[in-house]
C-alpha cells in the first residue's frame, strides 16, 4: 500500500483513540458506534462491488445471519460470544460459496438477483411466522403425510427461537477476558478497532495480487480469462469475504444493542449499504468508511428540520450522485490530483 | 465453428512451424478472429482438434490456454480499465505467483515477495515492447499506437510459446507499422511463435514466413509470401472474378 495510504490509516487511528475525549455524549457516541458496524459490512460490499465489480443487493441478509447466530447461541443456549461469531461466520460463508457458484459464473446482473432474492428468503426465514412462510411450511408438510397441526407443534420451538416479526432481546454483551465490554466508551473503541482491523486488511489486499486481480475482472473479464486468470475462485473468495465482514457485524450488532428484530435485516438495509458505498466513492474503500459516517449521522443532524429531514436528506443524495459520480472520496482524491491513479 | 446456423468456420486445417511468424489473411468475415477466439478457448469449438506442441488443447478455458502457452492480443483493445500501464503488465505475471487471499491480506512474506517478483517482470516486459517511460500512465489515458504495445508486453508477459496477433497493425501510422514489424521479429528471435491476423499487406508480405489465406471459413491457399502473391484463388478472393467482355 501506499504511503498515502499508511498515512491515512495513521490518522485514522488517531482518530479512532482521541474521539471519544471529545464526542462524551453517550447519544453521539452511540450513533458513532452504529457507523462503525455499518461500516464494516461497506468495507465489504466496496471491495465486492467497487474493486470485483459484482453487486450484492443481500448484504442486510449475511448481516442479518451473523446476528441471529450469535442471538440465538448466546441469548437461548448460553453459548459464548466467540462461539456465535464463529458459527455466524461459517453459516455465512456457505451460503455465500452455494448462491455465488451458479451466479458468478454468469455475466450481467444475476449476482444482483440472486442476492435480492437470498436476502430476501433469510428475512423470511428471520420473520419466522409470515403468513406465507407457514403457509408454505404446513402445505409442504401437508404432503409429505403430517397434520398442519403437527408442523406447527414442530415450528413452535422455532419461532420461539427467532422470536418471530417481534424479534427477541436478552443477548448478552462480549466479554474479552475479564474485560466485559458494556460503556458506550469501551463499545466504541472495541467496535473501532475492528473496523480498524478490516480496514488494515483490505487494504494489504488490495494492493496485493490479489487486489490487482479483482480490479483486472472488474476492467474486462474476458481479457483476464485470457491472461491466465480463473476468474471464478477469485470472484466467489471476495464474495465469502464480504459476507463474512457483514456476518462480523451482525455478531457485533446483536450483542450492541442485545435486542434483535427483522426489520433491521430488510431489503432497504441491502439498499442502504449499496447507497452509503456508492456516496463515499466506490474506488476506495475509504470510501466505504465516509459514505457510512456520512449516511448515519446526516439523518440525525437533519432532525433539526422536523418534518422536512426526508426532502433535504433526499436533496443532498441527489445532488452528491449527480456532482460527485465517483463519490465525496473520489472528489476529494481528483482535486489533489490523484484521481486518475488508484490508490485506494 | 457455427454461429447461429452460419458456419463462420469450417474445415481449416492448418499447422504452423516453431519459432516462425505465420500471417492468416482474408477479406472482412473470412473467420480470422474466430479461428484466434477458438485456439485461445474464447470461444468453445463445435468440430475439430486444436493440438499444441503434441497435446490436445481443443475446447480448453481461456485461462487454461494461457497457463499451456498460447497467448493473445485483441484486435479492439481490451486493456484492463482505471489500470496503469504497468499493473496492466503485472496482472499477466499473476500466472507464475501463487500467494491467495490470506497472505495477501495478512502481507505475509510470500505475497511481498510475490508482488516484488511480478514488478520486476512486468517492467522487463514493457522495456521490450519501449514502453518502460509510460510505466504509471492510464493505460487506457495513451495514445492507441501505444495501447496496441501494451496489449502486446501483457500477452508476452504470461511467458508464452506462442502469441496470436490480432491485427496488431490497425490503425496504426507507417512509422507505427514500422516499428511493429521490428518488434514482432524481437518476438520472433526469443523464440517465441508468432500468429497474426492482418490487413496490411506489406507488413504481411515482409514479415512473415508463411501466409494461410482464409475466405467464407474456408482455407484457400497457404505458402509463403511470394506464393500467396501469384496464387490466382486469392487474388479472386480479394478483387472478386476477372470477367471478360
Amino acid at each position: 500500500m501506499g504511503r498515502a495510504n499508511v498515512t491515512a490509516l495513521i490518522v485514522f487511528g488517531i482518530i479512532i483513540l482521541v474521539l471519544p475525549f471529545v464526542l462524551t455524549s453517550p447519544y453521539y457516541l452511540r450513533v458513532m458506534n452504529f457507523a462503525g458496524i455499518f461500516s464494516l459490512v461497506c468495507i465489504g460490499l466496496s471491495l465486492l462491488l467497487g474493486y470485483a465489480g459484482q453487486i450484492s443487493i443481500g448484504q442486510a441478509g449475511f448481516f442479518a445471519i451473523g446476528a441471529y447466530s450469535s442471538g440465538i447461541l448466546c441469548a437461548a443456549f448460553g453459548q459464548s460470544a466467540w462461539v456465535g461469531l464463529v458459527v455466524g461466520l461459517v453459516v455465512n460463508s456457505l451460503v455465500a460459496f452455494l448462491v455465488g457458484i451458479p451466479t458468478l459464473k454468469l455475466r450481467g446482473h444475476y449476482l444482483a438477483m440472486a442476492t435480492l432474492g437470498i436476502g430476501e428468503i433469510i428475512h423470511i426465514v428471520a420473520l419466522a411466522d409470515t403468513e406465507e412462510l407457514t403457509r408454505l411450511i404446513a402445505w409442504i408438510g401437508e404432503n409429505a403425510g403430517y397434520a398442519p397441526e403437527a408442523v406447527s407443534r414442530v415450528l413452535q420451538p422455532y419461532k420461539a427461537l427467532t422470536g418471530g416479526p417481534s424479534g427477541f432481546g436478552e443477548i448478552p454483551t462480549i466479554n474479552i477476558g475479564s474485560w466485559v465490554v458494556s460503556t458506550p466508551v469501551e463499545w466504541f473503541y472495541f467496535i473501532w478497532f475492528v473496523v480498524f482491523i478490516a480496514m488494515l486488511l483490505s487494504l494489504n489486499l488490495i494492493h496485493s495480487r490479489i487486489g490487482r486481480a479483482l480490479r483486472a475482472i472488474h476492467g474486462d473479464e474476458e481479457a483476464a480469462r485470457a491472461m491466465g486468470m480463473n476468474t471464478l475462485p477469485l470472484k466467489l473468495g471476495i464474495f465469502v469475504i464480504s459476507a463474512c465482514l457483514a456476518s462480523i457485524a451482525g455478531s457485533l450488532y446483536a450483542h450492541y444493542v442485545t435486542f434483535i428484530s427483522p426489520v433491521t435485516f430488510s431489503i432497504n438495509e441491502s439498499i442502504l449499504f449499496v447507497v452509503m458505498v456508492a456516496v463515499g466513492g466506490m474506488m476506495s474503500v475509504w470510501g466505504a468508511l465516509v459514505g457510512t459516517l456520512i449516511m448515519t449521522i446526516l439523518p440525525e443532524t437533519l432532525r433539526v428540520f422536523q418534518d422536512y429531514d426526508i426532502l433535504i436528506y433526499g436533496l443532498i443524495l441527489l445532488l452528491i450522485m449527480m456532482f460527485m459520480p465517483d463519490g465525496v472520496v473520489g472528489l476529494v482524491q481528483s482535486f489533489f490530483g490523484r484521481g486518475r491513479e488508484k490508490t485506494g | 465453428m457455427k454461429f447461429g446456423g452460419v458456419m463462420a468456420l469450417g474445415n481449416v486445417s492448418t499447422s504452423v512451424a516453431e519459432h516462425s511468424i505465420t500471417a492468416i489473411i482474408g477479406p472482412n468475415g473470412a473467420g480470422k478472429t474466430t479461428l484466434i477466439n477458438v485456439i485461445s478457448g474464447a470461444i468453445p469449438q463445435t468440430k475439430g482438434k486444436v493440438r499444441f506442441q503434441g497435446r490436445d488443447v481443443s475446447g480448453f478455458a481461456p485461462h487454461k490456454a494461457a497457463e499451456a502457452g498460447i497467448a493473445r492480443t485483441f484486435q479492439n483493445l481490451r486493456l484492463f480499465k482505471h489500470m496503469s500501464t504497468l499493473e496492466n503488465v503485472m496482472v499477466s505475471r499473476h500466472i507464475k505467483t501463487t500467494s491467495g487471499f490470506f497472505s495477501c491480506a495478512l502481507k505475509l512474506p510470500s505475497s511481498r515477495s510475490d508482488e516484488k517478483i511480478i514488478r520486476e517482470k512486468a517492467i522487463e516486459f514493457l522495456d521490450f515492447v519501449g514502453l518502460g517511460d509510460k510505466a504509471n500512465f492510464d493505460a487506457l489515458s495513451l495514445p492507441f499506437g501505444v495501447q496496441r504495445h501494451i496489449e502486446i508486453a501483457r500477452a508476452l508477459a504470461l511467458d508464452p510459446k506462442v502469441v496470436l496477433l490480432d491485427e496488431p497493425a490497425g490503425g496504426l501510422n507507417p512509422q507505427e507499422t514500422d516499428g511493429l514489424a521490428t518488434l514482432i521479429h524481437k518476438i520472433r528471435d526469443k523464440g517465441i511463435t508468432v500468429v497474426l491476423i492482418e490487413h496490411d499487406m506489406s507488413l504481411v508480405m515482409n514479415i512473415s514466413d508463411s501466409v494461410v489465406v482464409l475466405n467464407y471459413g474456408q482455407k484457400i491457399a497457404e505458402g509463403t509470401p511470394e506464393e500467396i502473391q501469384r496464387n490466382q484463388a486469392v487474388i479472386e478472393a480479394y478483387l472478386g472474378k476477372e470477367t471478360v467482355h
